[in-house]
C-alpha cells in the first residue's frame, strides 16, 4: 500500500522540491508578468516583497502541517473543518496540482513548438511528456525527490551560466532610476509575483514525508529563498539586457534574452535552443511533483492504492492541457492556477489555523 | 530498514526444499560396502581410481579413492601411501579406532589439510574437487586428504584491465590462489572468507570475502542470502552469479562490478564492499556497485590527484559522447540546423549533397557497421582481428563516403563515438551505453533535441529508481553525500579522504584519524 | 509488486519508442542539404514597370497597397559551390550565392513566394543582415516593416540592420574579393569598429527592437556601394516613435555621436598644428564618456564629459619632438580642440537640424531626474533641440610609438 507516507525524504530534498516546484515555467515569464504590472525597473523589489509574503505563507503552511504528524493535508483537514468542507479543500488542492501539471505540460509544448519543433503537433509533445512523467511517479516519492536532487545542480548551474553570459549585454542604466514613481507600482507587482511563488503550498503534503519534520521551517524558507534569488537574478539580468519597455512586449522574455547571448568561440550559432532544451528538465521536475501530489491526494481521499490514480490522471491532465485554445488562454490558465495556489497556500491554512486556535480556546475555558 | 528482503523470499524457500529432499548415506564400518557405494556413484567413469591395500601390521584393509589427474599422484604416493605403509609398520599394532586415526594423521603430517567425514556424499564431493579420500576398514569415518594436482595458471597481467601504473598480477582461475592474492594485500585479521558450494551438478566453490567489523553486516548477510538462494545446475563464470543476484534484470546497466584486479577488490573491500570470488574464473564480483564505480579505475588512486580528477571529468564527457553524439548529430542535421555555425553548416550541407538517406538512416547504417567490425575484430584471432578492424574501418569508411552513402562528417561522428565507448574503463558500462545509443538515435530522428531530452530523462528516471543491494545506483551523487563527493567527479588528494563511503553504512566509518 | 513496477516501466519505454518509431520522417524533419540558407535580405521599392502597373491596379482597389509595395531580394547560399574545394582552384566555378527577388505587400507573403521560386526550402535561421533602402526607410515605419523578423521565431535577435544609400539590392550584388558571400564580406566590415569611429555602432535587430520600444531616436549604419566595392560609413538617423528615417549623418558627424556615446574602441583624429600648419594624427586607444544632466528650476542642460587616452600616431612637423613636454602639450591642445569641434558639428546637426536625440541624453535625464523626465518625455525630441549641451573633452596623449622625434630637426 502506497497511500500512507512511509517513504521519508531528507530536509535538503524537501527544500529542493519546494524550489523546483516554484520555478519551472513561471520563471520564463516572470519578468514580463512583473513589468506589465509595475512598468518601472523596480520589479526586483516586488520579487523581494513577494518572497517575504511567500515565506509567511510557508510559515503558516508548515505550522499547520506540523500539528498533524504523519498525516497529509488531505487526511487532516477533515479533522479540523469536518467532512464536507475538508473534502472541498482537498478537491481544490487536487485541482490546483492537476492544473499546475497540465499547465507545465502545455507551456512546454508551446515552447517546444516555438523554439525547437515548429510543426510537431502539440498532442504528441504533451503525450510523450506526460508518459515520461508517469514512468517516474509510479516509483513513489523517493525516486522523484532523488531525480530532483540530481537535476538541481544542473538547473542552478544553467541559471548561473545563463546569467553570467547575459552580462555581456547588460546595461545597468536599464535598471535605473530606482523608485522613480515611488513605492506604489512595486505593490502592483507583488500580486503578479505571488502567483509565481506558488509551489510552497506543497509543504501541506511534504512536511509529513520528512524524516525530521522539525526542520520543515528551515526547508521551506531555504526553498523559497532559492527561488527568490533565482527570480531576482533572472529579472535583473533580463531587464538589464532588454529594457523594461521591450520586456513587456515579448512573449517569452527569458528566451528572447537568451537569444542575445553570443556563445564564445562560436561553437554553436545560437544559445536559446540549448537553454530551452535544458530547461525541459526544470519543467519536468515541476510537472512530476504536482502530478504525484494530485495522485496522492486522490489516493488518500479514496483510501486506495496510488498507482491506478496516477494512470487515471493521464487522460485528465491531457485534456486539461489541451483545453486552452491559444497562448493567451494558456497564460490565463497559469494565472488562474496561481490564484488557486495563493488560496490554498495562504487562505486555507489561515482558516484552518484559526479554527484550531478557536477550538483550543474553547478547550481552555472548559 | 532495507527493502531488499521482500523480493526473493519465496524462491529461497523453494530451493531449500529441493536440497533437503536429497538422501544422505553414512559411511559404514565395512570398507567393501563403502567402496561399493562409491563405485556405484562415480565408478562408472574410468578416471576414478580406487587403490586398496593392507596396512601390514594390523592386517587392516584400507583404500584411497581419487580421480586421475585431478589429484596429484606423486603426493598420494609419497605423502600418503609411503608413510602409512612404512611408518605404521614400525609402530606396530594399533588398536582402537581413534588411536588408529590419530596414528594415520600423524603419519601423514606432511600433508597440509586433513579432515574427517562421516558421509559418503561429502567424500564424493571431495574426490570430485581434486582430493583423495582414505578409507579404513572398521572405521565409520573417512579421512579427506587435500591433494590438488590440476594445473593452475600463474598470475599474469589482466588483459581486460591493463594499468600503466599498478600491480602486474591479476586473478587466476583458482579460487584459493585468488584468495591468497587478496590476503597478501589485506593482512587484517578481520578479513573473512566464507565459502559456499553452488550449482547442483557443478558444485562450484564460491567465496564471499569481506572485512568483518567494517562491512555493513546487513549487506554481508544479504549477499550471503542471495548466494544461498541460487538454485541452478552449474556456475560457469561470475556472470552467472551476477545475473542471479542482481536487483533488476530488466536494466541495461550492470549492477555488480566484475574485475580481474586484486588491488581493486582489496581497495573496495576496505570501503565496505563485499567481494564474490568464484572458482574457475579470473573475474571477481564486487557488490554493490554504483554508477560512479563504473567510471573510475583503480589507477585513479595511483596517479596524482589532479590528473586523476581531470581523467574522471573526461570520462563523464566520454560517456555523454558515447551515448549522445550520433543522436545529437541526427537532431542537429535534421531538425536544429540553427545551432550549427554557418560555415560548418554550409560544409555539412555540401557534403551531404547527394547522400540519398535521411541522417537517421545514415547514422544507423554507420553505427551498425562499426558494431559489426568490432564484433569481427573481437572474435577473430588477435593478429587477424586487428587487421580486420583497421582494414574494415578504413576501407568501408572511405568507400562509403566515395559511394555517397554517408557523409564524411558522419564517419567522424561514428568513429568518435566508437572510440569513446571503448575509452570507458568498465566494459560492462560500455556495453550498456552502446546499446542505449540506438534508441537515442531513434528518438532524435523523430523529435530532435526534444526527443533526446525525453530519452535522457527516461534514462535518468531509470537510474534513480535502480538500486544495487539496497544502495542507490546514483550514490553518492544522489542523495547528496557531500563528504563523498571528494571521490566522485574529482578524486581529492588521498590525505584529504578521511571517510569511507557513507552510503556503505560501514561499521568503521573513519578511514584514518584526521 | 516491485517487479510489476519494472514491467510497467518497460511497457512505457516501449510505447515511447514505438511512438518515436512511427513518427520518424514526420513533421519537423528537414535534412540540412534541402535547405536554402538565406544569409541576407534587401528591401527596396519596386522599380519594374510591371510591378508598378500591378501596383496601380491594386491601388485603385485599395489605397493602402501603394505604400506597402516592397521588393525583397534574398541571398541564398549555394552550398555545393561553397563546399567544393576544387572549384576555388582557378576553374571558373559556380557563384557561391544567388540573389532572388520578389515583390509583395507583406514580408511574410513575399517569403512564402520564395518557396515557389526556389528548389530549396527558404531557411531564415542563419539570416545575418537586413539591408533597407533609403527610400523605404524614409517612407515606412520600421517597426511595422521589421515586425515579421521580430515575430518569427526562426529569426535571431542578432541580425544586423543597415540602411543603404541608393538601391539595397546592389549591396547584395557586389562581388567580394576574399569572402565568397557578399553578406559575409559586409559583416566583416562591421568588425572593423576597432579601427575606425566613422561607422555607426552595429545595430542588431534585438537592440533596434528595444530602441523602438523605448520610442527613442537612433542611428543605423549606412552602407554605400561604389561600383565594385562596398563602404560602411556614416549613419541614417531614425526618428523615435515615428521610426522613419529623416536624414543622413556624414562620417565625421557619426564620429561625433560615437564620441558622445563613449563607444570608440580605436580611431584616428587628424588635426593641424597651429604654428606650423602641419598635420598631426591622434590615435584613440581608449575612450569614456559621461552625459550629466543638470536641472535648475525649469531649465534643463547637459554636460558631456569625455575622456580619452591614446598616442601620437603620425606628425608632419619638422620640429615635432615628442620627447619635449611643450610640444606634447601643444599637440594635445590642438587635438582637443579638433575633437570638440567635431563633436559640436555632429551635435548641431542632430540636435538642431534633425531635432532628434540619438545619443541617449533623454535616458540619462530619466535615470537621474525621473520626475523632470515625466514632464518632458512626451515631446522629448522637440524639447531636446532647445537644450544647451556643453562638451568637455580631456585628452591624454600617453604614447608616441617607437620613434619620438625626427632626424631633420637635428640637422
Amino acid at each position: 500500500m502506497n497511500i500512507s507516507p512511509k517513504d521519508k525524504i531528507s530536509t535538503v530534498q524537501t527544500a529542493i522540491s519546494v524550489t523546483l516546484l516554484t520555478i519551472g515555467v513561471s520563471i520564463l515569464t516572470v519578468p514580463r508578468a512583473i513589468t506589465e504590472a509595475v512598468k518601472t525597473p523596480d520589479g526586483w523589489l516586488s520579487i523581494l516583497i513577494g518572497g517575504l509574503i511567500a515565506m509567511a505563507g510557508g510559515y503558516l503552511v508548515v505550522s499547520l502541517s506540523r500539528r498533524f504528524p504523519g498525516k497529509t493535508f488531505f487526511q487532516y483537514n477533515q479533522i479540523v473543518v469536518g467532512k464536507t468542507v475538508g473534502l472541498l479543500f482537498s478537491i481544490l488542492l487536487i485541482i490546483h496540482f492537476i492544473l499546475l501539471s497540465s499547465y507545465e505540460a502545455r507551456a512546454l509544448s508551446e515552447l517546444v513548438r516555438i523554439y525547437l519543433l515548429g510543426r510537431t503537433p502539440r498532442e504528441v509533445i504533451v503525450i510523450l511528456f506526460l508518459t515520461t512523467g508517469t514512468y517516474l511517479v509510479v516509483g513513489g516519492i523517493n525516486p522523484i525527490v532523488r531525480l530532483l536532487e540530481a537535476y538541481f545542480p544542473i538547473i542552478m548551474l544553467l541559471i548561473l551560466i545563463g546569467m553570467m553570459s547575459g552580462f555581456q549585454k547588460f546595461e545597468l542604466d536599464n535598471l535605473r532610476p530606482v523608485l522613480a514613481q515611488g513605492i506604489g507600482p512595486v505593490f502592483k507587482g507583488v500580486r503578479a509575483v505571488l502567483i509565481s511563488y506558488v509551489g510552497y503550498e506543497s509543504m501541506l503534503i511534504l512536511t509529513n514525508f520528512m524524516q525530521d519534520p522539525k526542520k520543515a521551517f528551515k526547508a521551506v524558507f531555504a526553498g523559497i529563498s532559492i527561488s527568490m534569488i533565482s527570480y531576482l537574478l533572472i529579472f535583473v539580468v533580463v531587464i538589464g539586457m532588454l529594457t523594461v519597455e521591450e520586456v513587456q512586449l515579448l512573449t517569452w522574455p527569458v528566451a528572447s534574452a537568451s537569444m542575445e547571448i553570443e556563445v564564445p568561440g562560436g561553437i554553436i550559432e545560437r544559445f536559446e535552443p540549448i537553454f530551452l532544451v535544458l530547461w525541459i528538465l526544470t519543467i519536468y521536475t515541476t510537472f512530476v511533483l504536482s502530478y504525484y501530489f494530485a495522485g496522492l491526494g486522490l489516493a488518500q481521499l479514496f483510501r486506495k492504492d496510488i498507482n491506478p490514480f496516477l494512470y487515471g490522471l493521464l487522460p485528465i491532465m491531457y485534456i486539461a492541457a489541451m483545453l486552452p485554445p491559444d497562448l493567451n488562454a494558456v497564460f490565463k490558465m497559469g494565472d488562474l492556477n496561481g490564484y488557486i495556489g495563493i488560496v490554498s497556500g495562504i487562505f486555507i491554512p489561515l482558516i484552518l489555523l484559526g479554527i484550531i486556535w478557536i477550538r483550543r480556546i474553547g478547550n481552555g475555558q472548559k | 530498514m532495507f527493502r531488499w528482503f521482500k523480493n526473493k523470499k519465496k524462491k529461497g524457500e523453494a530451493s531449500q526444499k529441493l536440497k533437503s529432499s536429497k538422501d544422505v548415506t553414512s559411511i559404514s564400518k565395512n570398507l567393501k560396502t563403502n567402496l561399493q557405494v562409491i563405485y556405484q556413484q562415480i565408478g562408472h567413469s574410468s578416471d576414478v581410481i580406487i587403490r586398496s591395500f593392507q596396512i601390514e601390521n594390523s592386517k587392516l584393509e584400507a583404500a584411497v579413492v581419487y580421480i586421475d589427474g585431478l589429484a596429484d599422484e606423486q603426493v598420494i604416493n609419497d605423502q600418503i601411501l609411503k608413510p602409512v605403509l612404512l611408518e605404521l609398520r614400525k609402530i606396530g599394532d594399533v588398536r582402537g579406532e581413534k588411536a588408529l586415526r590419530d596414528e594415520l594423521k600423524r603419519a601423514m603430517t606432511t600433508l597440509s589439510k586433513i579432515k574427517t567425514a562421516q558421509q559418503i556424499e561429502s567424500c564424493i564431493s571431495h574426490i570430485l574437487s581434486g582430493g583423495t579420500v582414505f578409507f579404513v576398514d572398521s572405521s565409520d569415518e573417512a579421512l579427506l586428504l587435500s591433494t590438488p594436482g590440476w594445473e593452475t595458471r600463474v598470475p599474469s597481467e589482466p588483459t581486460s584491465e591493463p594499468y600503466i601504473r599498478g600491480a602486474r598480477e591479476g586473478f587466476v582461475e583458482t579460487l584459493t590462489d585468488n584468495i591468497v592474492l587478496l590476503r597478501r594485500r589485506i593482512r587484517d585479521p578481520d578479513f573473512t572468507v566464507d565459502i559456499y558450494k553452488v550449482g547442483r551438478r557443478s558444485k562450484t566453490d564460491i567465496a564471499v570475502a569481506y572485512i568483518r567489523g567494517l562491512a555493513n553486516q546487513e549487506l554481508v548477510d544479504e549477499v550471503k542470502r542471495r548466494i544461498e538462494q541460487i538454485d541452478i545446475d552449474m556456475i560457469q563464470e561470475t556472470g552467472y552469479i551476477e545475473q542471479l543476484i542482481e536487483d533488476n534484470f530488466l536494466s541495461p546497466f550492470p549492477q555488480v562490478l566484475a574485475t580481474e584486479r586484486p588491488d581493486k577488490v582489496a581497495g573496495n573491500l576496505l570501503e565496505g564492499f563485499v567481494a564474490i570470488i568464484v572458482d574457475n574464473t579470473p573475474f571477481v564480483l564486487i557488490a554493490p556497485a554504483t554508477l560512479s564505480m563504473f567510471l573510475q579505475t583503480g589507477e585513479d588512486y595511483y596517479e596524482r590527484w589532479m590528473f586523476s580528477s581531470m581523467l574522471r571529468i573526461l570520462r563523464i564527457l566520454i560517456s555523454f559522447i558515447a551515448l549522445f553524439l550520433p543522436a545529437i548529430y541526427v537532431a542537429l542535421v535534421s531538425f536544429h540546423q540553427n545551432l550549427i555555425p554557418m560555415d560548418l553548416m554550409i560544409s555539412i550541407a555540401a557534403n551531404r549533397e547527394g547522400v540519398p538517406f535521411p541522417s537517421l538512416v545514415e547514422a544507423l547504417i554507420m553505427e551498425m557497421t562499426i558494431e559489426i567490425l568490432r564484433e569481427a575484430g573481437l572474435r577473430l584471432p588477435k593478429p587477424i582481428g586487428q587487421a580486420v578492424g583497421i582494414v574494415g574501418g578504413l576501407v568501408i569508411g572511405e568507400a562509403a563516403v566515395r559511394a555517397g552513402i554517408v557523409s564524411p562528417i558522419m564517419v567522424i561522428v561514428v568513429a568518435l563515438t566508437a572510440i569513446s565507448s571503448f575509452a570507458l574503463p568498465e566494459y560492462a558500462m560500455g556495453i550498456a551505453i552502446r546499446m542505449l545509443r540506438f534508441p537515442m538515435m531513434l528518438v532524435a530522428g523523430a523529435l530532435g533535441l526534444y526527443g533526446i531530452m525525453l530519452g535522457y530523462i527516461m534514462i535518468n528516471v531509470h537510474l534513480v529508481k535502480l538500486k544495487s543491494f539496497g544502495i542507490d545506483y546514483l550514490a553518492p551523487y544522489v542523495p547528496y553525500r557531500l563528504r563523498n563527493w571528494k571521490d566522485l567527479m574529482i578524486r581529492a588528494p588521498i590525505k584529504k579522504m578521511r571517510q569511507r563511503p557513507q552510503m556503505m553504512k560501514t561499521q568503521d566509518p573513519q578511514r584514518k584519524d584526521s | 509488486m516491485g517487479r510489476n513496477r519494472y514491467f510497467i516501466g518497460i511497457i512505457f519505454a516501449f510505447i515511447f519508442l514505438i511512438n518515436a518509431g512511427i513518427m520518424v520522417g514526420c513533421w519537423d524533419q528537414t535534412e540540412i542539404e534541402d535547405l536554402g540558407i538565406i544569409v541576407g535580405v534587401a528591401i527596396d521599392k519596386p522599380k519594374t514597370a510591371e510591378g508598378k502597373e500591378e501596383e496601380k491596379k491594386e491601388s485603385e482597389r485599395n489605397l493602402s497597397y501603394e505604400k506597402h509595395r516592397l521588393t525583397v531580394t534574398q541571398q541564398f547560399v549555394v552550398s555545393q559551390a561553397m563546399g567544393s574545394k576544387e572549384s576555388s582552384a582557378g576553374m571558373p566555378s559556380q557563384e557561391a550565392y544567388s540573389n532572388v527577388a520578389s515583390e509583395g505587400n507583406t514580408l511574410f507573403q513575399i517569403a512564402s513566394q520564395f518557396s515557389t521560386m526556389s528548389s530549396r526550402l527558404p531557411y531564415y535561421k542563419h539570416l545575418k543582415a537586413i539591408i533597407i533602402s533609403e527610400e523605404i526607410a524614409k517612407s515606412l515605419n520600421l517597426e511595422q516593416l521589421l515586425n515579421f523578423f521580430l515575430r518569427e521565431p526562426e529569426m535571431t535577435r542578432d541580425i544586423q540592420v543597415m540602411i543603404s544609400k541608393g538601391c539595397a539590392r546592389d549591396v547584395l550584388e557586389v562581388k567580394p574579393i576574399k569572402e565568397r558571400l557578399p553578406v559575409l564580406a559586409l559583416l566583416s566590415l562591421t568588425e572593423n569598429e576597432k579601427k575606425t569611429a566613422r561607422m555607426a555602432e552595429k545595430l542588431m535587430l534585438g537592440n533596434m527592437s528595444k530602441k523602438m520600444a523605448n520610442g527613442s531616436s537612433f542611428l543605423i549604419p549606412r552602407v554605400v556601394t561604389y561600383g565594385d566595392s562596398v563602404q560602411l560609413a556614416g549613419a541614417a538617423v531614425i526618428k523615435g516613435k515615428e521610426n522613419t528615417m529623416i536624414g543622413w549623418l556624414g562620417e565625421e558627424e557619426t564620429e561625433a555621436i560615437n564620441w558622445i556615446l563613449g563607444k570608440i574602441e580605436g580611431s584616428a583624429v587628424e588635426t593641424v598644428d597651429k604654428e606650423t600648419k602641419e598635420f598631426l594624427v591622434y590615435e584613440v586607444k581608449e575612450q569614456r564618456s559621461q552625459i550629466k544632466p543638470k536641472v535648475e528650476g525649469e531649465k534643463i542642460s547637459f554636460v558631456v564629459e569625455i575622456e580619452s587616452e591614446g598616442g601620437l600616431g603620425e606628425d608632419w612637423l619638422i620640429s615635432g619632438d615628442a620627447f619635449e613636454e611643450a610640444f606634447m602639450q601643444r599637440a594635445t591642445e590642438a587635438i582637443r580642440e579638433e575633437i570638440v569641434s567635431i563633436i559640436y558639428d555632429g551635435l548641431t546637426k542632430t540636435q538642431k537640424e534633425f531635432k532628434v536625440d540619438v545619443a541617449g541624453f533623454g535616458k540619462q535625464l530619466y535615470v537621474q531626474y525621473p520626475e523632470v523626465w515625466e514632464k518632458v518625455k512626451e515631446n522629448w525630441d522637440e524639447y531636446f533641440s532647445t537644450v544647451p549641451v556643453e562638451v568637455n573633452v580631456e585628452i591624454h596623449v600617453r604614447e608616441f610609438g617607437m620613434k619620438g622625434s625626427k632626424s631633420m630637426q637635428h640637422e
